[in-house]
């Protein structure tokens, strides 16, 4: 019994100032323009308790969007979230137990002085041995990525092909936050977030929000959900064995892999870009680069649209933004769009694309396999 | 109503006041350990300073002063003196009446201080052209003032600097300075910046400051003013806006088609800062300074909370006998005396001593 996408709707990513997170969503759900009734409702935010202070916020979302007694939930886990909640709705919908979810993924990030919202953001990673001492989203990749570069005996301006090829793929986005270019001299020379990582390093903060209704009906569904796993890793990088590796990832691509017969035919890969240095981890984990080499392989144009992986090609968290709850749903959707022809962004020959998130430095990892139909 | 043409009102005289201490940027990025494109990108090299023996009142004063040497008329003609600032040395206790004194202006006058973030000393500017032209007053002296506060430490810290510019503005008689053909005011309630009673230094919303409130609201004052007088760009020699720090002016003008060139006789900012409720004003002064007779001034001050203004100002041939009777802007630029951040912190009564 197979699970596809029915529809999708998107925002676009920025600072929505004048809009709140419900507005958000029902402009997603407007832009979506699927008025099929949910079974149930899966919503995947992460900071809402304290950005809008509100919990339970899956019933607040049914009431808004005019579904009042559907059942609905709520998903976090930190970066995965919307990630974790297609899995969710694959599972509940591959065991027959539901006809249509609809899931949700809406964030709002400029509700407050970016300081305490950085604030918010460093709990993605553990509360207690990190996020309490004060480390920030981006110091942990900081520390990973200088790593790397010792490691390995990489420079900052090779590493710097990923952003510049990021904002390439933006332009042609219209749903992206940053649709401009920029070459990695100026990745380098951009103000230090925490050294090695500058501004255009890093994803930006935006607002937005993003739905999907996932169905068991084929009929003119725009893709298939193939496969979705997860797997965890310990939480503080101390704990970690290398801090340059995911574990978790590899063990949720080789899972994905055995669902599929052992062989993997990707033609789009769709990964979690926070920082610079995280595409690079993703790579050499679930070994489609040897460690060290996926540098020169991204140099080397591999991961370009036009190249073997063609790889975030709607512009990754980098340019076209992450709005943590709602990146996996962006991902989905983004995916579906392209496979099924109703992104602004094509890719005619593409057949299957894999969809790979994690949270922090791979404490949660998450896999979804998407074919076209 | 806003949008009303009114009958032209007259500049007689324009003055400026600008510490004579600067502080580097760069010595406020070492003490901080900010990125050195921070202050780069703000496109500011350092800012003036106020020394122990000033503040926003008394730069108030020597700029009004000037305008008054500058303006020639008699003191005891001028019916309305008022202050604008953020900066107030007294927060009950009006700064104006303290001016007015100095100057000879007082009894038979109004006074009061206004506060309306940057844009109060223009506000002051546009009440006193409606009070002129009413008759209620002769002359009246519009003062834009400030020793702006920074959260040490804070972003605004590299651009929150000290002084002002004054204006005596009436009815035109031929003589005068500078033709105000038009005005026009756009107001919204826009938190971008703010500081709560009793606090010391005020916060912002960072990117909050920028698209939603500077460029919306000066962008719209601008255009409204340009449709309502039925000018383009291309009618202006000079361009004048609210100066945040160097590098915003030169993006709004760009928005709303004015070339830099015509943007830069009127930026101050790069050299000494941000002077808040000078901002604009001292860059009208700076351009009054060199102006010919015939040309032509778009001036646009932004204050946030917010609201923007926009005038139309035509030079006449008053303004040549008056550019030499008082300091001119550049007068102030070229003198400085660079100071390091401990001296700015004793000036400025960050660090207190206990006596």
């Amino acid at each position: 019994m197979g699970v596809y996408v029915k529809s999708y709707g998107l925002t676009k990513l920025g600072r929505s100032y004048f809009k709140s997170l419900y507005d958000l969503v029902n402009d997603a759900l407007s832009d979506m323009d699927d008025t099929t009734k949910p079974d149930l409702i899966i919503v995947s935010s992460l900071f809402t308790s304290t950005s809008i202070g509100q919990l339970d916020l899956a019933s607040k979302i049914a009431e808004i969007t005019g579904y009042k007694g559907v059942p609905a939930i709520r998903v976090e886990t930190g970066e995965t979230s919307g990630h974790n909640a297609v899995l969710m709705a694959f599972r509940l919908l591959a065991s027959g137990q539901y006809d249509n979810i609809l899931l949700v993924g809406a964030e709002k990030t400029t509700e407050f002085l970016a300081a305490r919202m950085y604030k918010e953001i460093s709990k993605v990673f553990d509360s207690e041995y990190e996020a309490y001492m004060g480390v920030g989203h981006a110091s942990l990749h900081a520390l990973a990525m200088k790593e790397y570069m010792r490691r390995y005996g990489k420079t900052h301006r090779e590493l710097a092909y990923w952003p510049a090829l990021m904002h390439q793929n933006a332009l042609n986005n219209p749903y992206a936050a940053l649709r401009f270019p920029v070459d990695q001299d100026s990745v380098v020379k951009a103000n230090t977030v925490s050294d090695p990582i500058t501004l255009l390093d890093s994803y930006p903060l935006v607002d937005g929000a993003s739905t999907v209704i996932l169905t068991r009906n084929p009929n003119s569904a725009l893709a298939e959900i193939k496969y979705a796993a997860a797997a965890t890793d310990v939480m503080p990088i101390t704990h970690k064995e290398d801090i340059l590796d995911l574990p978790a990832l590899r063990t949720v691509y080789n899972r994905i892999k055995e669902e599929s017969g052992g062989d993997l035919s990707i033609d789009i890969f769709e990964v979690t870009d926070q920082f610079t240095i995280t595409p690079y981890l993703i790579f050499e984990s679930i070994g489609i680069a040897d460690k060290g080499s996926s540098v020169d392989m991204v140099n080397n144009g591999l991961f370009d649209r036009s190249g073997q992986y063609p790889t975030n090609v709607t512009g990754g968290l980098k340019a076209r933004g992450h709005p943590f709850g709602a990146t996996g749903l962006y991902q989905l959707s983004e995916i579906a769009g392209i496979l099924s022809g109703t992104f602004p962004i094509s890719m005619e020959d593409a057949k299957e694309a894999l969809i790979l998130g994690i949270n922090g430095l791979g404490s949660n990892a998450s896999g979804i396999l998407v074919g076209r139909r | 109503m806003n949008g009303l043409l009114h009958d032209p009102a007259a500049i007689y005289g324009w003055g400026a006041y600008i510490p004579r201490y600067r502080l580097p940027m760069k010595e406020i990025a070492r003490i901080w350990g900010w990125h050195e494109g921070v202050p780069s990108g703000l496109n500011v090299k350092e800012k003036s300073v106020d020394g122990p023996d000033e503040d926003s009142l008394t730069i108030g004063l020597e700029a009004a002063y000037n305008a008054l040497k500058r303006a020639s008329v008699n003191p005891k003609e001028i019916g309305v003196v008022m202050f604008g600032s953020e900066s107030k040395p007294y927060a009950v206790k009006p700064s104006a009446t303290i001016i007015a004194e100095a100057l000879g202006i007082t009894p038979s006058t109004m006074a009061s201080d206004l506060e309306f973030a940057c844009r109060a000393g223009s506000e002051a500017f546009r009440a006193i052209i409606g009070m002129t032209l009413g008759g209620l007053v002769k002359y009246g002296l519009a003062i834009g003032s400030d020793t702006a506060q920074a959260n040490p430490g804070d972003v605004l810290e590299f651009t929150a600097s000290s002084g002002g510019a004054a204006f005596i503005i009436g009815k035109p008689n031929g003589t005068e300075a500078a033709i105000i053909e038009g005005s026009y005011t756009y107001v919204t309630d826009t938190p971008d910046f703010w500081r709560r009673a009793l606090q010391p230094y005020p916060l912002h919303g960072e990117g909050f400051t920028g698209e939603p409130a500077y460029f919306h609201h000066i962008e719209n004052s601008v255009r409204a003013l340009m449709e309502m007088l039925d000018l383009k760009p291309e009618d202006f020699d000079y361009a004048i806006f609210h100066q945040p720090n160097g590098r915003f002016p030169l993006k709004v003008g760009k928005k709303l088609g004015f070339p830099k060139e015509k943007i830069l006789p009127g930026l101050v900012t790069p050299f000494i800062g941000n002077t808040y409720n000078g901002s604009a004003l001292l860059g009208l002064a700076r351009v009054l300074d060199q102006a010919k007779p015939g040309q032509r001034i778009l001036v646009a001050p932004f204050g946030s909370g917010a609201g923007s203004d926009a005038y139309s100002i035509v030079v006449m041939e008053g303004v040549k006998e008056r550019q030499q009777k008082a300091p001119t802007v550049d007068d102030y630029l070229v003198r400085r005396k660079e100071v390091d951040y401990a001296l700015y912190t004793k000036f400025r009564n960050i660090i207190t001593r206990i006596v």
